[in-house]
């Protein structure tokens, strides 16, 4: 019988993320780091979601207008801090969405405008499936539904099992 | 297939360099607090003698934090302020070595630590 390491285990779950970004079926996320900071975690994005990323996040306006961080300015810094592997334990950066203790596993990355809804498919690896400014998804109340979206396109999703990491804040990312 | 977000440098250097500076506060109240010291947006407020709704929106980041407002929050929670403008492209030989520093979770974080000699006479004109 096959025995196989964990690393062997580790491989096969990149290769799928290979594969199915080859197939545009899902695309990394890059960020400008200093040359001294190696990436400790990775993004992926639904192609949905990068488009939003494109049309959409540029065109936001910081809600408290100039001098604090645009939108956009706001998710570079996000994105910046999660793939350099900074700790984004407080509620206003990352958590898993209500109910907690579910079992959709979906998480919540957030800054002051903006929103992403996704899982870990393993440890420090985040696939965003939904993106939408702060103000349309609490002012409609889009929790439930984008949380329920993203467990349905995790499910259409061609990824080896198991999809997603379940549990806290310490057990989807090391640091 | 990757994709880079579309931001140009000058948005990326203000962006992070915001978020660096509230994040520098956020941090030192957590800190204060681990170390016993009861600090909240109202008692902050109290010693700036501003509302706890401003001190609100200068940490949550609903509004520009000033310079003047930055040493006024420093001063409020006991901290004094480091700034430093650090030269990108340090030229090979010149008086910055990279030191790695190793964090309390026993990660080695390599950083750029400057130690400089310069004669005082450079000095004159910048002081």
């Amino acid at each position: 019988m096959l025995k196989l390491s964990s690393k062997d285990v580790l491989l096969t779950f990149m290769a799928t993320l290979d594969s199915l970004t080859k197939q545009g079926h899902l695309i990394k996320i890059e960020v400008g780091l200093d040359p001294e900071i190696l990436p400790e975690r990775v993004i992926y994005a639904l192609p949905s979601v990068v488009r939003w990323l494109k049309a959409e996040l540029p065109m936001l306006v910081a809600e408290w207008g100039e001098g604090s961080q645009s939108p956009i300015e706001q998710v570079d810094y996000r994105f910046k801090q999660f793939i350099a592997g900074e700790n984004l334990s407080s509620w206003q950066a990352m958590h898993v969405m209500r109910p907690a203790d579910g079992d959709h596993h979906i998480w919540e990355l957030k800054t002051k405008d903006v929103r992403f809804f996704g899982w870990f498919y393993q440890k420090d690896v985040f696939v965003i499936a939904q993106a939408a400014s702060a103000n349309l998804v609490k002012q409609n109340n889009l929790y439930p539904g984008l949380r329920d979206v993203c467990v349905q396109l995790r499910e259409r999703l061609d990824l080896d099992e198991p999809k997603v990491v379940v549990g806290g804040y310490s057990n989807v990312v090391s640091s | 297939m990757s994709y880079r977000l579309e931001i140009s440098p000058l948005q990326q250097k203000a962006g992070r360099f915001i978020g660096l500076v509230r994040d520098a506060f956020l941090i030192a109240i957590l800190d204060e607090r681990k170390s016993g010291k009861r600090i909240t947006q109202q008692s902050i407020a109290k010693k700036l003698d501003v509302d706890r709704a401003a001190v609100n929106r200068w940490l949550s980041g609903d509004a520009n934090l000033t310079l003047r407002t930055i040493a006024h929050l420093a001063y409020a929670i006991d901290r004094d302020i480091v700034f430093e403008l650090r030269n990108r492209n340090p030229k090979e030989g010149s008086n910055v070595v990279t030191l790695p520093t190793v964090e309390k979770s026993g990660k080695v974080h390599p950083r750029k630590t400057r130690i400089e000699a310069r004669p005082l006479d450079s000095l004159a004109g910048v002081l």
